[in-house]
């Protein structure tokens, strides 16, 4: 699986960078040339290319590091900083979908089944109705 | 000092291509292996969209509360500690000064009997 050190080996910032540390087991800095290392973010191997005093299979060193902790996934998927999300083709939903706003069409609706309304219907051209069960008509 | 040399770039290079971990260099590709301490590693990316695509917004700089920290969540001394410290939004968390482990097989020894080339692992907190 991947590690998540955030940020690479060679970014700097004075202050608030998520650049990782390495220490020897006396805890004074590894600083970025010394021993030649590499860290595999993907494998989590760090390995060093060259003789460091103060390191070997006894006397390992230290990593400082930031992780990654948030939501992670597609599921359930949410958009919260894109305005548009634009579709090209059909799409279909096999359940349920909440409109929490409008819904605007630019073309014919169709609707199979029943229709049920719970507020006012307005309709500004023709209503044509052929089958009607009207319980309450009150006119305007 | 000298800089890893361009056979240690290359082999690792190439190892990391056929998603196969370096941890030493004088190993052929199949001597090598991607399971480490019980974990299957990779070397190379792969997106697995239900866990690996971060949907909150890291921040550009590490959080204010977060720099200058002495405990871990447990109100424990931060260093070494596999807790670690979440920030405030609980998207970051930092280890300190997290002891690594020494992979057996990864030490290489030069022409005066130093240690040329050694790897280093930890078990837990670097995988998700």
């Amino acid at each position: 699986m991947i590690i998540i050190i955030i940020l690479r080996k060679y970014h700097f910032i004075i202050r608030g960078s998520y650049s990782y540390e390495l220490y020897k087991k006396d805890n004074s800095l590894i600083n970025y040339i010394e021993g030649d290392w590499i860290l595999d973010n993907e494998s989590g191997i760090l390995s060093f290319y060259d003789t460091i005093l103060g390191i070997d299979e006894n006397n390992p060193p230290k990593i400082t590091f930031y992780k990654y902790i948030g939501n992670k996934g597609l599921y359930p998927l949410t958009f919260n900083s894109n305005n548009l999300i634009n579709i090209k083709s059909n799409l279909t939903i096999d359940e349920n979908l909440n409109i929490k706003k409008n819904v605007i069409i630019d073309n014919n609706l169709y609707i199979k089944n029943n229709l049920n309304i719970n507020n006012d219907l307005i309709v500004d051209n023709n209503v044509n109705i052929k089958n009607s069960k009207i319980n309450e008509l009150s006119p305007q | 000092m000298a800089l890893i040399s361009n056979d240690s770039k290359i082999t690792y290079l190439y190892k990391k291509q056929f998603d196969t971990v370096s941890t030493n260099s004088d190993f052929k590709i199949f001597q090598e292996s991607n399971y480490i301490f019980g974990n299957k590693v990779n070397s190379k990316s792969i997106i697995f969209n239900n866990k690996q695509l971060y949907r909150d917004t890291i921040t550009d700089t590490v959080p204010n509360e977060l720099i200058n920290i002495l405990y871990d969540d447990d109100n424990n001394n931060i260093e070494g500690s596999v807790i670690g410290k979440r920030c405030n939004n609980n998207i970051i968390k930092k280890f300190v000064k997290l002891e690594l482990i020494f992979l057996e097989g990864s030490i290489k020894y030069d022409n005066n009997n130093n240690i040329k080339e050694i790897s280093f692992y930890h078990k837990r907190e670097l995988f998700i």
